[in-house]
């Protein structure tokens, strides 16, 4: 899948839900601004979500996506970012 | 300019060191116990490690050292592992782990005075460790702050090898106060920077193994330090740490073989010259069968983290699964081992005198291979968490593994620091290399119950593809049901088996087919082990395979060699 059409509003969407079953908790408690290290997702995890997203997308991904933009909006617009200049 | 070949220091510090059992020799098991009991490290001991250049073996070749494989830096220092644990640690290993950070992330100027440092024969220290944190290196709370111009540093390390005697250390110290992984990073500080400061070392850490080791700690009050200090880019701390730690999770329980050789050769001593019952106790059948069993764990051991640390330059994007998985499996199989040929020894295993003692010596030191540096448990369950992915990625469609990972001698590509990836994003191809071995191999040259052992585990793995897939990741953080960590130990099981099987297959191909690791029989004697834990059947080996490794074992003693593939001479 080429995702020239990334729909970041979509992506968020789908991210918030992900992490909202991860953390047991529902979408709507998930502010898409705040730090997810404060919701308790750790760096592991942060690891881990970033292969969840390149299978989503179908696009790779740096491991260290999520450590350096560490909120829904925060990756949301750096994906968008990395696929408007790739 | 190439340093020496391995195998040429590795001879040579053998000579140095002669043979430990001999009663009068100066750097033998008597001194190494008498330094035990003193809870000092053997002097001696470090003495010779300065003259033969040890340090020297930790700095790469491009810095003036003799580190160009990592294979044979393992050999080196599984020589001195098996003499005295000790010395490996608190001589050898820390300075290891701080210089293997430094060369991932240290500037030019830092890695050359790391290197001027050690190859004077400095030391080292690494303090990454909080009491209250554990392996939880993200909540650390020893702080750095930076300012323009200067450091200053807050807060306390513990349990940390040669903190007080070392000249320069490695502080993995908070520089950002917000959660994540972006808020920590690595300073080497020279302690003469210090000066002045306000700083103190913490009384000394007594222990049950590894007694001579000097575990101290360190606190800063307010402690300014240059802004120089500073390796990498600040919050790059856990990202330095992740690939670093390849290396070292990998090569320094690998070195932990040198101990289980050490308590096998006292094991067929002991039995071979002590006689009950009318005969001597080695020609019991129990007691061959645990010592066969035991060396069969060693080769198990030894050939799972060979091949890990051969693909630390091989395969780097990968290792960041393998280093976990020899930390948790290596580190109990030599505990157990032990554990087991204690029963042999009897009441001598027990005793802190005569020529076993240096049995209930090891039996305490070889403790930390299951904690120091990581904890097994923390690898384990750092490997649950991505078994959902490497059953969608690795396992499904298995990279391919090249043939240097499992031949030892070949040529390896240069150690590069930085191609280790932090994550290895579900993708390994060793679990799967068993399956295309036995695919390849033509029909009739496998044994039986090699190829019998070799069908079950390519079907183990099969059946953890489908099993893992569809894992809930969002039960395998730390409060994992207990039940889904039986899946890592089988997903384990599978690597150590696809590792063995492979290494026998691929050397068998490729060189002279009358080395001992060409011979059939010590992949059965594994598979064997490895099969009957999976089943939770008795693991004593048939006699065929018992009397094969006994007679191996007491052959290469006699014969001065060690108990490893690599069958090195000994003085």
């Amino acid at each position: 899948m080429v995702s020239a059409d990334f729909d970041e509003a979509e992506f968020r969407v789908w991210l918030v839900e992900r992490l909202a079953t991860h953390l047991k908790r529902e979408p709507a408690e998930i502010d898409v601004d705040t730090p997810l290290a404060d919701y308790g997702v750790d760096s592991l995890y942060a690891l881990a979500i970033v292969a969840d997203i390149e299978d989503h997308l179908g696009i790779p991904v740096e491991a260290t996506m999520m450590w350096d933009h560490p909120s829904v909006a925060a990756l949301s617009s750096a994906l968008a970012t990395q696929i408007a200049t790739t | 300019m190439n340093p020496t070949p391995g195998p040429r220091r590795l001879a040579r510090l053998e000579h140095e060191f002669g043979d430990p059992f001999e009663p009068g020799n100066p750097l033998g098991f008597d001194r190494i116990l008498d330094a035990d009991e003193a809870e000092t490290m053997f002097g001696p001991g470090e003495q010779a490690l300065t003259e033969f250049g040890l340090n020297a073996e930790f700095v790469p070749a491009r810095l003036g050292g003799r580190l160009d494989r990592l294979d044979d830096l393992v050999e080196i220092m599984r020589s001195v592992y098996r003499r005295d644990p000790c010395l490996g640690l608190g001589y050898g290993a820390s300075s290891l782990i701080a210089g293997v950070n430094i060369w991932t992330a240290g500037s030019p100027r830092q890695q050359r005075s790391a290197a001027d440092l050690l190859l004077s024969g400095g030391r080292i220290a690494v303090a990454y460790h909080e009491l209250s944190h554990g392996n939880d290196m993200a909540e650390t709370e020893c702080r750095a702050s930076l300012e323009p111009g200067r450091i200053t540093l807050n807060g306390r390390k513990e349990v940390v090898t040669n903190i007080q005697r070392s000249e320069a250390f490695v502080l993995f110290a908070r520089t950002a106060a917000r959660q994540g992984a972006r808020s920590h990073s690595q300073l080497l500080i020279d302690k003469a920077s210090l000066d002045g400061g306000d700083f103190g070392y913490l009384p000394r850490f007594r222990t049950m193994g590894m007694r001579g080791v000097q575990l101290g700690g360190i606190e800063f009050r307010d402690c300014p330090v240059p802004d120089s200090a500073l390796m990498g880019r600040p919050g790059s701390g856990l990202e330095t740490a992740l690939r670093s730690f390849q290396i070292t999770r990998t090569t320094l329980v690998s070195m932990f073989c040198g101990v289980l050789d050490t308590g096998l050769e006292v094991a067929l001593r002991h039995s071979t010259r002590r006689r009950l019952y009318g005969g001597p106790v080695v020609d019991m059948p129990h007691v061959r069968s645990v010592i066969a069993g035991a060396y069969a764990d060693l080769l198990a051991a030894d050939c799972l983290a060979s091949v890990a640390t051969r693909a630390l330059h091989v395969l780097p994007g990968e290792t960041a699964i393998y280093a976990q998985a020899v930390k948790f499996f290596v580190s109990k199989i030599l505990i157990d081992a032990m554990n087991d040929l204690s029963e042999v020894l009897g009441a001598h295993f027990y005793v802190r005198d005569g020529e076993a003692a240096i049995f209930q010596k090891l039996l305490r030191d070889v403790q930390p291979a299951g904690f120091g540096h990581a904890a097994r448990a923390a690898c384990q369950v750092s490997l649950l968490s991505q078994l959902p992915l490497l059953a969608r990625r690795g396992w499904a469609e298995p990279g391919v593994v090249p043939d240097e990972v499992f031949v030892a001698g070949r040529t390896l590509p240069a150690l590069d620091f930085h191609a280790l990836a932090i994550s290895a994003a579900g993708r390994e191809g060793l679990s799967g290399a068993l399956t295309t071995g036995l695919a390849a191999s033509r029909p009739g040259l496998l044994r039986p119950d090699v190829a019998e052992a070799a069908e079950f585990f390519a079907a183990e793995h099969r059946v953890l593809t489908e099993r893992c897939r569809d894992l809930d990741v969002t039960s395998l953080g730390v409060a994992a049901d207990p039940r889904s960590y039986d899946l890592v130990t089988r997903y384990v099981r599978v690597l150590v088996a696809s590792a063995c099987f492979e290494t026998w297959r691929r050397t068998t191909a490729a060189v002279d087919t009358t080395t001992f690791t060409a011979d059939q029989r010590w992949l059965a004697a594994v598979l064997h082990r490895l099969r009957n834990a999976a089943w939770n059947r008795p693991r004593s080996l048939p006699a065929e395979l018992a009397e094969f490794l006994v007679e191996e074992a007491a052959h290469r003693t006699t014969a001065r060699r060690g108990l490893g593939f690599t069958a090195q001479a000994r003085p």
